[in-house]
């Protein structure tokens, strides 16, 4: 008798919660059930899955490695004009941006400095995607004229001036020093024409010095970034709660306003769709329609990152790269062509995303709230037959949200900010690097 | 006559020991049988195709004269010119009917024998090629990842003024696709509508039936299993057999999938990178960044094939 009256029991349970789904009415908003609790779990940090084997890189998890970087990323006497370094874009206070619409080395650049916070996770780096590894993307800008504006030579014989005990703690000793001392400062095969003539002058054994140090100091600075943890926000201390079955717990950590924007960031906005996972993305391009910041010269965002890609000498299939050929699957199966690559952006993670205002690749909106209205109502790519391939793809539908809706996905947005950690090493320059020894 | 019999039941003891040993590869009887069956299918089926598209185009034929004949009878200066054309038109109105039912039903049996000899086909190939064919259900993807980095919805590529006729992304959800356990509705969660009839098979004809082609993931869990893994690239066999069960061999093979419900194709692209033996195909580069419905179409060129642009369709549902 029993076996026959529980399932109908469980079916009128189960029923009553789908006429009560995500509706704005819903009595009590904190009411999760097991399953939606099993689901939400996947957005923790708790959950997040061990960081991504680097075979190209080999000293990616070294900690002395990493220390190295440490110093470098902070180190503005390596950039032309000796006051930018990479934490000029890539801020710890402002969660590694730099708060700028477009960002700003020794010049203007055409895009906003993302967040390095979880992007030891992605298979592409840039916004475009135009670099395959963390240690490939950390020598661009060194080399590009409006960011630290170096010659690959001249950057390379400063750095080893600076930290030669160091560079030869991690990679063992130079053999053939007085090479690299010997070298030009300006010599660069991506430089102005004296930069390329000069390079062009040098044997193929200079040049191979000199690439194997560059490719060296953007491996280190791979480690560094590769050692940079996010702290548990609120909500993930709500979600981590909820697992513990702690219910009076899990209700005072977030506001009711923030729950009901965490049942439409899942549900009816759908934003989870391509920010998901614990560190709120899915690593892959998208074209939003987000205004373009120059429509004389449209950004075509991941086509010309694969052109790049393609031509790229520091790659996972380079004679730089520590990997086997079958270790780099992703650039070996590289997608070269279709409609939806035009226009296309990396998912930005979410993270920090209230900390990390202006927002899109160019800095198009300047608060959530004008981010949010875009999606409510978008406008589809702009196209301009003479500047694109073909019809960009179009990957949003308008949400059509009422105002405290909106309101709601914003303050929900809010809980995703980690706290700042000021006793961690990596993150604060400040500690020094004795005090890091003794605390070992 | 004695010697003769005894040379007889030596021949065949050899060619029996030979059979068995040396060449274990050729096809057997049974596999030799099905795939003669499965072709026999095939061939009525084709044919009850042609007779219902011959009956269907005499069918349109009658149906303009028959368009003619009722305007002339409108047109009929007195009753018995009427009546004689209505005659005539209740006449040709009966033939219609009867090609119409014909060929209705001769396409029923098509669709019937067409489903009957992929089935055949798809035992004669299991039976012919046997070890290679580990998995013979649709090609699936393991339902318990963690790692469900994925978008996963209707997403389509508009016009601008399509943009006030679009729905929100909860507007189309099928009720049965959602997790009624969970008071979350994520539209993310509740995939794409595939038609409810559609052909996941992993054991496909290709569409000028010159072959008959199977798929499946490679396995690179210990446990053997056979799961598409989602966000991972990972490795397939393609096995391309003609009718009569001959391997396709140096096949030239191009790859395109996509998902029809979202415009888009592939994060990668997938190539042949080995034939493993005979009409075994490696297939390498394969990764899906969502779950949903996909396409995987296999362009196959083949030197000694009569049609040289032939491909074979899988239809895939995460």
């Amino acid at each position: 008798m029993t076996a026959i009256k529980y399932p109908i029991f469980l079916f009128l349970f189960l029923s009553s919660c789908v006429f009560s789904q995500d509706r704005e009415d819903q009595q009590d908003v904190y009411a999760f059930t097991s399953a939606d609790i099993n689901f939400l779990k996947n957005f923790s940090l708790s959950n997040l899955s061990p960081i991504p084997q680097a075979p190209s890189n080999n000293i990616a998890d070294s900690i002395e490695a990493a220390r190295l970087g440490r110093a470098l990323f902070f180190d503005s006497r390596l950039s032309k004009n000796g006051k930018v370094a990479c934490a000029s874009c890539h801020a710890p206070k402002k969660y590694f941006t730099d708060g700028l619409a477009l960002s700003e080395g020794l010049g203007k650049t055409q895009r906003s400095a993302p967040s390095l916070l979880g992007v030891a996770w992605s298979p592409w780096q840039y916004w475009d995607g135009r670099k395959d590894s963390l240690w490939s993307q950390a020598l661009g800008p060194i080399e590009h004229p409006n960011e630290m504006a170096m010659d690959r030579s001249g950057f390379v014989r400063k750095v080893l001036s600076l930290y030669r005990q160091e560079y030869e703690y991690v990679f063992g000793k130079i053999e053939d020093y007085r090479t690299i001392k010997k070298l030009p400062k300006k010599a660069s095969p991506i430089g102005d024409k004296r930069s390329q003539k000069r390079w062009h002058k040098l044997s193929s054994y200079q040049q191979d010095q000199v690439n194997r140090a560059f490719s060296n100091i953007g491996k280190v600075l791979m480690s560094y970034q590769r050692q940079l943890k996010l702290p548990a926000s609120r909500f993930d201390d709500f979600i981590d709660a909820m697992q513990e079955k702690n219910d009076q717990g899990y209700r005072s950590i977030l506001s009711e306003s923030e729950v009901h924007g965490l049942r439409l960031f899942m549900g009816k906005a759908n934003c989870f769709s391509c920010h998901n996972g614990p560190l709120f993305t899915n690593f892959e391009f998208h074209n939003i329609g987000a205004p373009e910041s120059d429509e004389a010269k449209v950004d075509l965002g991941r086509y010309q990152g694969v052109l790049d890609l393609v031509k790229d000498e520091f790659t996972c299939l380079s004679k730089w790269s520590d990997a086997k050929e079958s270790e780099c699957e992703e650039m070996t199966y590289l997608k070269k062509s279709g409609p939806e690559l035009v226009g296309a952006f990396k998912t930005p993670t979410l993270r920090n995303i209230a900390a990390t205002a202006p927002y899109m690749q160019s800095g198009q909106f300047k608060d959530l709230k004008e981010v949010l209205a875009h999606y409510n109502l978008p406008k589809p790519p702009f196209y301009d037959r003479e500047q694109h391939p073909n019809r960009p793809h179009f990957d949003i539908l308008p949400l059509k949200l009422n105002d405290k809706e909106l309101e709601n996905i914003i303050a929900f947005l809010s809980t995703l900010t980690s706290p700042f950690p000021q006793d961690d090493y990596w993150w604060n320059p400040e500690i020094s690097d004795s005090q890091i020894l003794s605390g070992n | 006559m004695i010697f003769k019999v005894n040379y007889n039941v030596l021949a065949l003891c050899l060619s029996l020991t030979f059979f068995s040993t040396v060449v274990s590869a050729v096809p057997s009887k049974q596999s030799n049988n099905l795939f003669n069956h499965a072709n026999n299918l095939l061939d009525k089926a084709n044919l009850a195709e042609k007779k219902s598209s011959e009956e269907i185009v005499s069918a349109n034929k009658i149906r303009k004269e028959l368009n003619k004949l009722r305007s002339k009878v409108r047109k009929a200066k007195d009753s018995s010119e009427r009546n004689n054309l209505t005659k005539q038109a209740d006449n040709l109105a009966s033939q219609l009917k009867n090609l119409q039912d014909s060929g209705s039903k001769l396409r029923e049996e098509n669709k019937h024998l067409f489903k009957q000899s992929l089935e055949v086909f798809e035992e004669a190939i299991v039976e012919r090629w046997g070890k290679k064919i580990r998995n013979r259900k649709p090609v699936s993807m393991d339902s318990e990842t963690t790692s469900f980095i994925s978008h996963n919805t209707r997403f389509r590529s508009v016009h601008p003024n399509m943009l006030n006729k679009m729905g929100t992304p909860t507007d189309n959800i099928n009720p049965e696709n959602v997790n009624k356990e969970m008071s979350l509705l994520v539209p993310a969660l509740a995939g794409q509508n595939a038609p409810p009839d559609l052909d996941i098979s992993s054991f496909q004809i290709s569409r000028k039936q010159q072959y008959f082609a199977h798929i499946e993931v490679v396995s690179t869990t210990q446990q053997g299993e056979v799961l598409a893994p989602l966000n991972e690239i990972h490795k397939w066999h393609l096995i391309l057999s003609n009718l009569s069960g001959e391997p396709i061999e140096n096949a030239n093979v191009e790859i395109i999938g996509h998902m029809p419900g979202h415009v888009h194709g592939l994060p990668t692209e997938p190539r042949v990178t080995e034939e493993v033996e005979p009409g075994v195909y490696k297939v390498e580069g394969v990764k899906f960044q969502m779950k949903g419905w996909w396409v995987m179409q296999f362009n196959v060129t083949d030197e000694k094939a009569s049609s040289k642009d032939d491909s074979v369709v899988f239809n895939l549902v995460f």
